[in-house]
């Protein structure tokens, strides 16, 4: 009885956590409509921030506790909505969920530099020492200090939401700022105001939470992600359901992991919070209400037939060339960045054409690899290659072909993590590799580096015509009209559920092929290689490059693949990789479409000009 | 072609719709009308089968379709346009239609050329000019138009139009007119949802009345026009 | 005094421009009917007046002051208030929260504000608690009209209050403009249905493409009416 009694109590502790952390998450969506991946990580710069005042430096500790929580915590979030946020207003869910990724691995990294991890830092409890008992039970203040907050914050929350006019006007900007300005309300300023808030409970959670355990940069970051479960369990506007959700999964899952036995413990404990998060997720229906905006996206021009299937020759006898020039290093690199524009291209797809964001690419990335490497290659192998990963994709889009937008890419994310814990550790072994051959082809040896080079240069090439031929034709309209409006869709004969079904299959088919590609390339993989985080990174990357486009696909490839090198040239560049990460989610706010977006633009204009030339030339003439 | 059934529809405690039965015979021109909230729009969903109703059947021809889901009605011959635009804002007015034309030729019905039947639409209703426009620029009145010829490219037998004359001036509303009067006179069923009394008053062959989710008359324009209950419920005496 | 004046006014979208010098005068207590054809500009006019769009070039003058530069907010502080068309409403807050919204101008307590909206349209009283997207076409548009009931302005720009609305209810609403003038209000009316719009204007202005091509009585202006919509359809 005790010990249930002690583990509810601990598992109601770490549920306050979850509620506190997970009522962030919800004020910030329900205020920006931006499901900000990055609150885990102002916790944590909030959490090193206070241990540098109240320890390093001394500070009384409640002074520390208020500057961080009222004062640096509010002014990051100002900053980062005037910055990152405002400038992306109404772009589509996954532009906005990249920016927030973006600057999750911005925090990670000031993490890393300012606090590195080579010392142990530990925050001192509150109130330390004292305690009170409970039914024959010993509870100290901090653990007290956790439950009570957490009861005032969310009843706080909820009654500021529902009473006060600033609280409803925080929803309101959301929907309509124009709207929202025209009854007399700045909507950047309640915008800045909604965010320094988000940014102030996300400080709480990780203030309140580091005095359990020792600080740890990455451990205090991804510890949102349990948040996100009970998030969804409120839908990500229901407060009271949200807190709810939080308890009933930090309490069940203390008491779970208290009764098992180790080895559960260690199979099952990472993956729970993702299951609970998948569980959420298929449970939930409704959506927002869209608001009155009919600007559309302005996707870049796509290019003719013949011009698309010119480029690809030129890129390919280009490649053909080159591969001849290259040493056997920077042939593994461009391949490498060949290989990876591929599976981008399964994005383009998904995301770019489909607007459903996807946040497994590379788990289905794995399992091409890893039907490959289980068949021996071959044309066998190749086929499995295609086939087990869009089975998989089918499977998961019929689980999750309702949701749409961020909650489809939190149902991807749930997905890559689970098959992270489970599949590819087991099939893979912890830290196993499986050696995944090379397509055999006739005529030539693929297993000559140079040859492969030029193949995957072809499979680009192709895969790259032939997403540019979809998209001019009937089928690319169909998904364009399909994410636009569901409803008009349908009722011109339209099944969404099948258009999605087919896009989403095709697109794991993709990156299956890719990853089998990927795997021949390196001669083998690790369960490391598919790690939820690389997809998120690739999702970041092609963003970044343009998700509406072949060519933004292949450039933000190519510099990833070239980044090491870069490196190895200028040794300090690996410090500010994060840095420059951020950079380049800064200038998403300049061009939501990216880089290929950008040219798409500049060639536009070039052509605008030639036509103006030719125009006056003609009547000159 | 259509016929509704004791249609029921409660959303938590409001009943929107409660049992309403109305027909609409083949190459018929009907009148829906009713005040604000009366449960037009809900009726459209319903036949539509966007909204599932608590109780009640709909039949197009004699078959009950009260099961089938949205795109399986519009593959029978069910079109629509949406009181709140529902266009696809990131094409353009011409490639609006097409996808149309392209969604009818990709569930197997005869489409030799789609480009050129969603031109000769927007022709029809005189979009001909802002045919490579994105739609996004255009105005709302226009963009009901947009909607118009879209669901015209699925060539629809029955065809739900929702407030099709709203935000139209004068002119465009009388053209409106005439073309659903030429449409009728092809062949095709036309439930008309439309606050333009005199609109509806001129093309409309039969009138169904709404309010409060019951119909509460049926009958000619000057039927309609001149029953005191309507005039209380709808009209205003000024209508008259 | 003059409420709203513009003067050889400039506006736009990014590099396109919509309003090429527009000048226009609606003194206090006046209706001034705004007609044109679709695509005139007419609802780009409105929106430069409620500081939606910055001006390029012109004056903005609202109570004898000059706004240019004025941001929606502060002239909706400063007593302009426009409807938009189609979309006046938050859709995610429920009617009662929408109302709540209208509380930021003027100095009416929320209870008034429900009162007087309830009082004027019975059926949002109805609806108080229901999200207000969900709302029927007409319900919503009674919600976004009856910001201009609470918030007491100066200006009162009007972008097709019609649109969608029984013809009853339309009775009541230009009833209702015609009151909200003899209290002293500056009305500036879009209608597409010019009829509707004159019966109730003091004068009326044609706008076409971008252009005032005429500004009279609403009996002269009515007569030229069919040329201008024939010719500015285009
Ligand atoms: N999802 C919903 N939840 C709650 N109530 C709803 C919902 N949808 C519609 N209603 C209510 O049902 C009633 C009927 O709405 P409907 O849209 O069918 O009216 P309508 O006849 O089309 O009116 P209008 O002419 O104003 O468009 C309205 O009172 C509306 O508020
Ligand atoms: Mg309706």
């Amino acid at each position: 009885m005790t010990t249930f009694l002690a583990l509810s109590i601990t598992g109601l502790v770490v549920g306050c956590i979850y509620a506190l952390t997970a009522c962030g998450l919800v004020v910030t969506y329900t205020t920006s409509g931006v499901f900000n991946f990055a609150h885990g990580a102002i916790g944590m710069v909030a959490a090193f921030t206070y241990w540098q005042l109240s320890v390093g430096w001394g500070w009384p500790a409640p002074l520390a506790f208020l500057a961080v929580l009222l004062v640096l915590a509010p002014l990051l979030g100002a900053v980062v909505e005037r910055v990152l946020i405002r400038p992306l207003y109404g772009a589509p869910i996954g532009v906005t969920l990249v920016a927030t990724l973006g600057l999750l691995v911005t925090l990670l990294g000031v993490g890393f530099l300012v606090w590195p991890p080579d010392t142990t830092r530990v925050l001192p409890k509150f109130f330390e020492g004292h305690t009170v008992t409970v039914f024959s039970l010993v509870v100290d203040y901090n653990q007290l200090l956790v439950i009570v907050t957490s009861v005032v914050v969310a009843v706080g929350l909820r009654l500021f939401f529902s009473r006060t006019r600033l609280g409803i006007a925080m929803r309101a900007v959301v929907d309509d700022p124009e709207l929202a300005a025209l009854a007399g309300t700045k909507p950047e300023r309640v915008s800045q105001l909604s965010w320094a808030m988000g940014a102030s409970l996300a400080a709480l959670a990780g203030v309140l939470l580091a005095p359990l355990q020792t600080l740890n940069v990455t451990e205090l970051t991804l510890l949102v992600i349990n948040g996100y479960a009970a998030a969804m369990a409120g839908r990500l506007r229901n407060l009271p359901a949200t807190v709810a959700g939080a308890l009933v999964i930090g309490v069940s899952s203390s008491l779970v992991l208290g009764y098992a036995g180790p080895q559960v413990v260690n199979y099952v404990r990472p993956a729970i919070p993702m299951i609970l998060l998948f569980i959420a997720v298929l449970f939930l229906k409704q959506e927002r209400l869209r608001a009155g905006s009919l600007a559309g996206l302005r996707m870049p021009r796509t290019t003719g037939l013949r011009q698309s299937v010119g480029v690809g020759v030129v890129f390919v006898v280009v490649a053909g060339f080159v591969s001849g020039q290259l040493s056997p290093a920077h042939l593994a690199i461009g391949s490498q960045g060949l290989v990876l524009a591929f599976v981008m291209l399964s994005l383009v797809l998904l995301s770019g054409y489909g607007g459903q964001v996807s946040l497994c690419q590379l788990t289905f990335a794995g399992l091409g690899a890893y039907a490959m490497g289980k068949t021996g290659g071959g044309a066998l192998g190749l086929l499995a290659a295609i086939a087990l990963p869009a089975a998989a994709g089918a499977l998961v889009a019929l689980t999750v072909v309702r949701l749409r937008g961020l909650f489809l890419a939190l149902a991807t994310l749930a997905f890559a993590q689970a098959m992270d814990q489970i599949f590819f550790n087991h099939a893979l072994g912890y830290g196993g590799t499986l050696a995944i051959p090379r397509p055999r082809l006739p005529f030539v040896d693929t297993a000559d580096d140079q040859v492969y080079f030029v193949l995957l240069a072809v499979v680009l090439a192709l895969g790259s015509v032939g997403l540019l031929v979809l998209r001019r034709r009937a089928f690319g309209r169909r998904l364009i009209a399909l994410n636009d409006s569901p409803a008009a869709s349908a009722t011109m004969g339209v099944s969404p559920v099948r258009t999605r079904l087919v896009v989403f299959t095709v697109s794991s088919a993709v990156a299956g092929l890719g990853g089998a590609l990927l795997g021949g390339l390196h001669g083998s993989v690790s369960p490391n290689d598919f790690l939820l985080l690389n997809s998120c990174v690739l999702l970041l990357l092609a963003t970044l490059g343009g998700l509406y486009t072949p060519t933004g696909a292949f450039l933000a490839a190519m510099s990833y693949a070239l980044f090491p090198e870069l490196q190895k040239l200028v040794p300090e560049l690996g410090q500010v990789q994060f840095l420059l990460t951020g950079l380049g989610v800064l200038a998403l706010g300049r061009n939501r479409y990216g880089v290929g977006g950008q040219l798409a633009d500049a060639g536009e204009k070039l052509r605008a000009l030639r036509l103006q030339r030719v125009g006056v030339a003609r009547a000159a003439g | 072609m259509l016929r509704v059934e004791d249609v029921e529809v409660r959303f938590g405690g409001v009943q929107a719709l409660k049992g309403v039965s109305l027909e609409v015979p083949d190459g018929a021109l009907v009148g829906l009308i009713g005040p604000n909230g009366a449960g037009k729009t809900t009726l459209f969903n319903v036949i539509t089968g966007l909204e599932k109703p608590f109780r009640g059947r709909v039949l197009m021809g004699d078959q009950d379709v009260t099961s089938l889901p949205p795109h399986q009605r519009a593959r029978r011959g069910l079109g629509r346009t949406f009181q709140r635009i529902e266009v696809f804002s990131s094409l353009t007015v011409h490639e609006n239609v097409l996808a149309a034309a392209e969604a009818r030729r990709s569930w197997g019905r005869d489409e030799p050329e789609p480009a050129r039947s969603a031109s000769e639409l927007l022709e029809r209703v005189g979009l001909g000019d802002v045919e490579r426009e994105r739609v996004d620029k255009l105005p709302t009145g226009l963009l009901r138009l947009v909607e118009v010829a879209r669901a015209l490219a699925s060539r629809p037998r029955l065809l739900l139009l929702d407030e099709p004359g709203s935000g139209l001036s004068t002119h465009e509303s009388e053209a409106l007119g005439d073309l659903l009067v030429d449409l009728v006179r092809d062949g095709r069923s036309i439930l008309l949802v439309e606050h333009d009394v005199e609109l509806v008053m001129r093309v409309c062959q039969q009138i169904h009345v709404l309010d409060f989710g019951s119909i509460i008359a049926t009958g000619t324009p000057d039927q309609v026009q001149r029953d005191p209950v309507v005039q209380a419920a709808y009209l205003g005496t000024s209508a008259a | 005094m003059n409420a709203l004046e513009l003067i050889g006014l400039r506006a736009g979208y990014g590099s396109i421009e919509v309003l090429h010098g527009v000048s226009l005068v609606v003194p206090a207590a006046t209706v001034v009917a705004l007609l044109g054809p679709n695509g005139a500009g007419k609802s780009t006019l409105l929106k430069v007046a409620s500081g939606t769009i910055a001006t390029t070039d012109g004056c903005l003058h609202v109570g004898g002051v000059h706004v240019n530069g004025a941001d929606a907010a502060a002239l909706a502080q400063a007593g302009v208030c426009r409807i938009p068309e189609g979309r006046g409403i938050f859709p995610n807050l429920t009617v009662a929260e929408n109302l709540r919204m209208w509380t930021g101008v003027g100095d009416l307590r929320p209870a008034e504000v429900a009162e007087r909206t309830f009082g004027r349209f019975p059926r949002l009283g109805e609806r108080r608690a229901q999200l207000a997207g969900t709302l029927s076409g007409g319900e919503q548009q009674m919600l976004a009209m009856s910001r201009s009931l609470v918030v007491d302005p100066a200006v009162l720009l009007l972008d097709e209050i019609s649109m969608g609305l029984a013809p009853i209810i339309v009775a009541e609403l230009y009833e209702l403009v015609g009151t909200l003038a003899q209290q002293g209000i500056a009305i500036l009316l879009v209608e597409q249905f010019a009829q509707t719009a004159l019966a109730v204007a003091d004068s009326a202005v044609i706008l076409s493409q971008g252009r005032v091509t005429r500004t009279g009585t609403p009996a002269e202006v009515e007569e030229h009416l069919a040329a201008a919509y024939l010719g500015g359809a285009a």
